[in-house]
């Protein structure tokens, strides 16, 4: 049963109702949930708490202006590619001209 | 979101993508970072410091992971490598966390919440960040196991065992208050 009370709200809505209906006669387990439930809404209060200063999105921008070290990608791919494409039309136009002549 | 960021990136436009980038993941990579070290100042450092990461290679990012995946990586990464540097033997066993839930005083509600967060603070890793995170990101399974890429089944198991040592604890601490 402590396992069907942890994952209470993964269970289908049958399995909710025969956990439901064991907790009505069960003492015990009815004051392990109303523990459960004082540490669920002990931690969300808790964590609600955490969050990030408004300025540091700015704080972030600027520390990354000021590194500057990232790479811009190299352009060697495309001027590579563009030579080969270059060859390719050089060579089929020079052998469509030659062809046309014979 | 993440269209937008890498719509930026295939043209180039780093500097836009960073900020639209930071902007839809700060929270989360704090959050990350939160859970993994357990320390909030530091946590913002190290989130600092993953986002700077993340610039640096952004140029270098070419799409094979998506990019949450990637953020995510980059930030557990770093983290992990701040706890390590912090000290990694600073965590409790789980028996040493039970007995410092054993200190935990009903008497005093108005402490109860930060109480606890000593106590969570004070449980082994997995089962500290599977905790924080899962209340951090408003409970929900699928963000816990997303940032910290543990299969959905792991995080329930962690985070059932630690709810159930945290409810009996406080639960008997409780009691016995009322008993004396």
């Amino acid at each position: 049963m402590e396992g069907r009370l942890l994952e209470y709200s993964d269970l289908t809505v049958e399995e909710q109702r025969r956990v439901d209906a064991h907790l009505t006669s069960c003492p015990a387990c009815r004051a392990w949930v109303e523990d459960l439930k004082r540490v669920d809404a002990d931690l969300s209060a808790a964590f609600a708490a955490v969050r990030l200063p408004p300025e540091f999105e700015a704080g972030v921008l600027r520390a990354a202006r000021r590194e500057r070290l990232w790479r811009r990608p190299s352009p060697l791919p495309e001027i590579l590619d563009f030579i080969g494409w270059a060859a390719v039309i050089t060579v089929v136009t020079s052998l469509a001209v030659r062809y046309l002549r014979i | 979101m993440d269209p937008e960021i890498r719509q930026r990136l295939d043209q180039g436009r780093y500097e836009e993508a960073f900020e639209l980038l930071v902007r839809a993941y700060q929270t989360k990579v704090f959050h990350l970072a939160c859970a993994i070290l357990g320390d909030e100042a530091l946590a913002e450092e190290t989130a600092q410091d993953v986002f700077l990461r993340i610039w640096k290679g952004l140029a270098g990012y070419r799409g094979q992971a998506s990019l949450s995946t990637w953020v995510y990586a980059v930030a557990r990464n770093t983290s992990l490598t701040a706890l390590r540097s912090r000290n990694a033997h600073r965590t409790l066993p789980l028996h040493d966390a039970v007995g410092r839930l054993e200190a935990w005083s009903p008497a005093r509600p108005e402490r109860a919440t930060a109480d606890l967060r000593v106590l969570v603070a004070g449980l082994p890793d997995p089962y500290r960040q599977v905790v924080t995170l899962y209340y951090l990101e408003g409970k929900s399974y699928v963000e816990v196991a997303s940032l910290l890429d543990m299969p959905m089944g792991t995080v329930k198991v962690h985070l059932h065992r630690a709810r159930k040592v945290l409810a009996e604890r406080t639960g008997r601490a409780r009691m016995t208050e009322g008993e004396s």
